[in-house]
């Protein structure tokens, strides 16, 4: 040693070498007590940051609050429909009239253009265009045009229905009195057959006894017999000569009787003649009765079938078993009936509205929560401690957790008091229930993505990409029925759709806790692969921490 | 192993990817006195430390303390070591105390303990008056202070600071200094590292230089120097201010060690009469100027830069 160092080291002593060999271990804290602080520590990073705290506590807060007094009413929209025809008929005015009520404001525009540009360019939902004079006549064309904005898939598919549900009603009650008309005449004319019908068959009786008369008439004429002799008038000369003989008379005697006898036998002659002539004629008749009686057969058999006929109209005007106009207007009658018995649009959006802000909401706070722990040059230090690695994961899920449950209670609340008249306390439980349950999802896979991720900017982006693709791949924006059979068997599990089936059938089918019970499982097991993925991502993250 | 394998850190090889780190490096720390470890930007300071203090797992090697394996005994090392960061790993949002307390309570500090020791760290670290302000709120060198403190608040016996003065000021690294050499006089191990070499050599008992991976020096600033003493170090300036005609001529004539910084040409010799001879020849025949010419031996920065040129 030098001069300089021994007098350096006589001036200021070097202080006594310490025993690094003794080391007292320290146990280890409860991993709970451990657990408190850093949930504790989260919480006021969070707090602290005010824009954080603003967005993520006050955000959901002022978002459910407007939703819940915009759409707590059960009025459907405020639609504007425009309207054109080049002639208003009393049938389309009546069509407009009807339209005409709280729900659509009718603004009539003054050509068929104007009226589809409104649609195009305009607040207007919908342009719907009559025909010009729009009567009910053969020879009219009664088509009512609706014109929507197909973009606007669903408020367009609704409009156009509501629209039709409208002027339906309108041609029903057209259709109502054209039918009543006909009915009446086909009344008129099944009473007037049946009227007919007895006196056919009180023609077809007399048929029956005309020929039934004439049988018996032919009969009889046929048994006539007109047969005779003819007059001889020789035995009565012969007597007389015998007489003259006897008596000798002259023969003047006689000439009076002869007379007689000549007038006699000259009448008889005539009788003869009559009768000869009434042989003929009954002749004549017993040839033309089996005519007459084919004819009367004939006519029977015409009546007969005229009477079937009659009969089969009767039948048929009986037979029709709907005679009611109302059935015959609409013969099968659709009756919309809500699953739901209750009325209110706020219940109708809130699952969905529920799940949006649960989703976003903690989507965003637990990445941005992590990305920003990991962009603090203290969060290696937590790796550095003698602290298990999962309690701070543990601690990040419970302190999400912590804060999601505080806007869950604000936001159930503020629905208590909109809706505590239609609902009951125990759905706002389960609701509340239900929601922690979808948010410890979507906890985990927003921690996946601060895990996976190194900047703010691409967590952001991944959480939001990944709520919109499970926004959009639900019934919300698209019905999933468009979408093959293939793709919404996997859909089925899209977190979104199950949270929304989840609080649909809490809040407005009124179904038990047990009826969530395996949709909540899915989530839950969901919810484990999704952990599984954010401690790979975690452990992977700290082999590129940045610790200089 | 010795007193002098206090940390036996061997064979260590450390890859990132393709890129070897450490490569094979063994490196013998003392039981006393504060060390310091030097080098280039990226040579594998920081990730040295990282594997020390157990955070990295090397890809080969072990590290030892005291004989024991850290990586063997990672919980019981997490309580030996205290590291502070060059940007300070503390949480911005979070009071001086909260800082304090939270780190105490990761490591395993009862709450009366924390208390004591935290009114301790405060009164040494002079951050008492603070004790409430956010540390976003603090100025750099009591925020640097702080990072330190929370790296202390468990009483650990080794206290690795990684470029504790990076980014400060003259003054402030003047008071981070004097706070280390307090730390170590307090019997804390301190093993440092800095390129602000000048500040090194005051504080360091024993130096290493890393380069490309591997310990290339290893020793106290003056044996450093010794080593490099038997050069002679000829600094010239000329007119030209252009030496690529006279330093082929140079390394010729057999000197191997030479470079020119900024205006000045470094000549590392043995032979310094000699070679002075040879230079103002060449100046002559080239008609050049001899501005200025200075003769010493090597600072503990030139014994840096020679180190790691070879």
């Amino acid at each position: 040693m030098n001069f300089l160092a021994k007098l350096q080291e006589k001036v200021n002593p070097q202080p006594p070498t310490p025993n690094y060999d003794i080391f007292v271990e320290r146990p280890a804290l409860n991993p709970v007590t451990k657990l408190f602080y850093i949930i504790g520590k989260n919480l006021k990073l969070l707090i602290r940051s005010k824009i954080s705290a603003l967005i993520f506590l006050l955000g959901p807060l002022l978002v459910i609050f407007f939703v819940a007094l915009a759409f707590n009413t059960s009025a459907l929209y405020d639609l504007n429909v425009a309207a054109y025809s080049e002639a208003y008929s009393p049938l389309s005015e009546s069509v407009l009239t009807g339209l005409s009520d709280a729900q659509y404001n009718v603004i009539r525009l003054n050509s068929e253009q104007d009226c589809i540009d409104a649609v195009k360019f305009s607040d207007f939902q919908v342009c719907v265009v009559f025909p010009a004079n729009l009567v009910l006549d053969n020879t009219a064309s009664n088509v009512i045009k609706i014109y929507v904005d197909n973009s606007r898939l669903n408020i367009a598919n609704l409009v156009a229905s509501q629209i039709s549900t409208k002027v339906s009603v309108e041609a029903s009650a057209l259709s109502t009195e054209l039918v009543t008309e006909i009915l009446s005449v086909l009344d008129t004319a099944n009473t007037e057959t049946i009227q007919s019908q007895s006196l056919i068959s009180n023609l077809i009786t007399r048929n029956a006894e005309l020929t039934s008369d004439l049988g018996g008439v032919s009969t009889e004429l046929d048994d006539l017999d007109f047969t005779y002799e003819a007059i001889d008038t020789t035995a009565i000369d012969t007597e007389i000569s015998d007489i003259k003989s006897a008596n000798n008379l002259s023969s003047a005697a006689f000439s009076d009787l002869n007379a007689l006898i000549d007038s006699l036998e000259s009448d008889y002659n005539s009788l003869a003649g009559t009768v000869d002539t009434a042989a003929d004629a009954i002749d004549s008749a017993t040839t033309v009765l089996p005519s007459a009686e084919a004819k009367l057969a004939t006519d029977k058999t015409s009546l007969e079938e005229v009477d079937t006929n009659l009969q089969t109209v009767t039948a048929g005007i009986e037979g029709i078993e709907i005679k009611s106009v109302s059935s015959i207007v609409s013969p099968l009658q659709t009756s919309v009936e809500p699953i739901s018995t209750k009325n209110n649009y706020l219940l109708y959006i809130l699952p969905t509205i529920l799940v949006l802000i649960v989703m976003f909401v903690t989507l965003l706070m637990s990445s941005t929560a992590i990305i920003t722990e990991k962009e603090s040059r203290a969060y290696f230090r937590n790796f550095i401690t003698p602290t298990n690695e999962f309690l701070f994961m543990l601690g990040e899920y419970l302190s999400n957790l912590i804060v999601l449950t505080f806007q869950v209670v604000i936001i159930l609340g503020v629905l208590y008091l909109f809706l505590r008249e239609v609902l009951d306390g125990m759905a706002f439980v389960y609701t509340g229930i239900a929601l922690l349950i979808l948010g410890t999802f979507f906890i985990l896979l927003g921690m996946l993505f601060g895990y996976l991720f190194s900047t703010k900017q691409t967590v952001t982006l991944a959480a939001i990409t990944a709520g919109i693709i499970m926004l959009f791949f639900s019934n919300t924006i698209l019905p999933l029925e468009t979408l093959s059979s293939y793709t919404r068997s996997l859909l089925q599990y899209n977190p979104f759709i199950m949270g929304e089936s989840i609080l649909k059938k809490l809040l407005l089918f009124g179904s038990p806790a047990s009826s969530i019970t395996t949709t909540s499982l899915i989530l839950i097991g969901l919810s484990v692969a999704v952990l599984i993925g954010a401690i790979v991502a975690r452990t992977v993250s700290k082999k590129y921490l940045n610790t200089g | 192993m010795g007193k002098e394998d206090f940390i036996k850190v061997e064979n260590i090889t450390k890859r990132f990817g393709k890129n070897v780190v450490l490569n094979n490096l063994s490196l013998s720390i003392p039981y006393t006195g504060i060390f310091g470890i030097m080098g280039l930007s990226g040579c594998g300071k920081t990730t040295l430390l990282n594997v020390i203090i157990g955070f990295w797992k090397p890809d080969a090697g072990n590290v030892y303390y005291n004989s024991i394996n850290i990586q063997h005994n990672l919980r019981v090392m997490n309580q030996l070591f205290g590291f502070a960061t060059q940007a300070g790993s503390v949480y911005p949002k979070l009071t001086v105390e909260e800082n304090l307390r939270y780190f105490g309570e990761l490591y395993n500090m009862r709450k009366a303990d924390i208390n004591a020791r935290m009114k301790d760290m405060l009164k040494f670290m002079e951050l008492e008056d603070a004790r409430t302000t956010l540390a976003e709120e603090l100025s750099t060198g009591m925020y640097r202070r702080l990072d330190i403190a929370c790296s202390m608040i468990h009483n650990p016996k080794v206290l690795i600071l990684d470029e504790p003065t990076g980014n400060l000021d003259p003054v402030l690294r003047k008071k981070i200094m004097a706070l280390i050499k307090k730390i170590d006089e307090q019997g804390t191990k301190v093993i440092v590292t800095s390129h602000l070499l000048g500040e090194i050599e005051k504080i360091c008992d024993t130096l290493a230089i890393i380069h490309h991976g591997r310990v290339i020096e290893l020793g106290s600033p003056d044996e450093l120097k010794d080593k490099y003493t038997r050069d002679q170090v000829i600094r010239i300036e000329t007119k030209r201010k252009s030496y690529e005609d006279l330093i082929p001529m140079l390394k010729l004539a057999g000197t191997k060690n030479l470079f020119q910084k900024e205006k000045y040409l470094y000549i590392y010799t043995r032979e310094a009469e000699k070679v002075l001879m040879g230079i103002m020849a060449h100046i002559q025949s080239t008609r050049d100027e001899l501005l200025s010419v200075e003769v010493s031996k090597p600072s503990l920065e030139e014994v840096f830069e020679a180190a790691t040129r070879k």
